[in-house]
């Protein structure tokens, strides 16, 4: 049984673009599952098993920021590891997006090699931290 | 830091095109380029040191391609051009927060507005405060880039 993977971005293309970075990466890859912004993407988290959650950071109604802050308070969400996938480059932004629970930071757009990388390291060890800046 | 400019940061935005989407453009002349057929706007706004918003105006043929590139599928399959409004509003997204951090450096924090985009009746002239830089891209899809300052 592969891993459940949440790709949030309020971009219906780039949704599709990563799911098939993901499906390209011969990473074992259980459902991926898709929500449009940080409020779905907790309806999700709560209906279904995720192993690791991709998001997007400025999305409307729920921001990646504040979704990472949700999780991070959650006891039962907090264990999923949070992946940024965005097009922000600020060192600064992305030094708060890790110190509030990212565990590793993609830039748009970014290599299928980065993308496999990134999600084969966190989902083989949880406890390391990625960074693809 | 000098001062913002599309001129100065073609080259990222053509980087931004190619390594994105593997659309191959260069900066031309806008009198050289072809007419501005009735398209595409796309809008971002910006909010840093300096607050502004960023257009792109397009056609729907090259929102077809961009969307095809980056779904990774031929221009005339069924969901391509369905989502091609969506593809231009990500590549602007893309290539603002690309100039942001060269505009203002990487520690500044600039938040990006939600892209915005629509379909135009005819041709929209630029604001006269604006910046622009035309694009010819290697399938002659002409792009054109504003940049202008709310201060």
């Amino acid at each position: 049984m592969g891993y459940n993977v949440l790709v949030v971005d309020d971009s219906e293309i780039i949704r599709s673009v990563i799911k098939k970075a993901i499906g390209m990466s011969g990473l074992e890859i259980g459902a991926v599952f898709e929500a449009g912004n940080g409020r779905e993407a907790l309806e999700r988290l709560r209906e279904e098993w995720i192993d690791i959650v991709l998001t997007d950071v400025n999305m409307p109604i729920m921001n990646g920021i504040e979704l990472m802050a949700r999780l991070a308070s959650d006891d039962e969400l907090r264990r999923i590891p949070v992946v940024i996938v965005s097009t922000e480059r600020s060192r600064t932004r992305i030094d708060e997006l890790m110190a509030l629970g990212a565990r590793a930071y993609l830039k748009k757009p970014f290599r299928p090699e980065e993308f496999r990388d990134t999600i084969a390291l966190l989902l083989g060890s949880s406890e390391r931290k990625a960074t693809h800046v | 830091m000098s001062e913002p400019s599309l001129q100065t940061s073609a080259g990222t935005i053509v980087r931004m095109l190619e390594s994105a989407a593997f659309i191959m453009a260069e900066p031309i002349d806008p009198n050289d380029a072809p007419p501005n057929d009735a398209g595409l706007v796309a809008q971002i706004t910006f909010d840093g040191p300096r607050g502004g918003r960023l257009d792109l105006t397009s056609s729907p043929d090259f929102a077809a391609l961009l969307a095809a590139n980056l779904l990774g599928v031929e221009p005339d399959e069924p969901d391509v051009a369905e989502r091609s409004l969506g593809a231009v509003g990500e590549m602007l997204n893309i290539i603002a927060g690309a100039l942001m951090a060269e505009f203002f450096g990487d520690r500044a924090v600039v938040r990006l507005g939600i892209p915005d985009v629509r379909r135009l009746a005819a041709p929209v002239a630029p604001e006269a405060a604006a910046e622009r830089l035309t694009l010819l891209t290697e399938e002659n899809h002409r792009l054109e880039l504003t940049l202008s300052f709310a201060d």
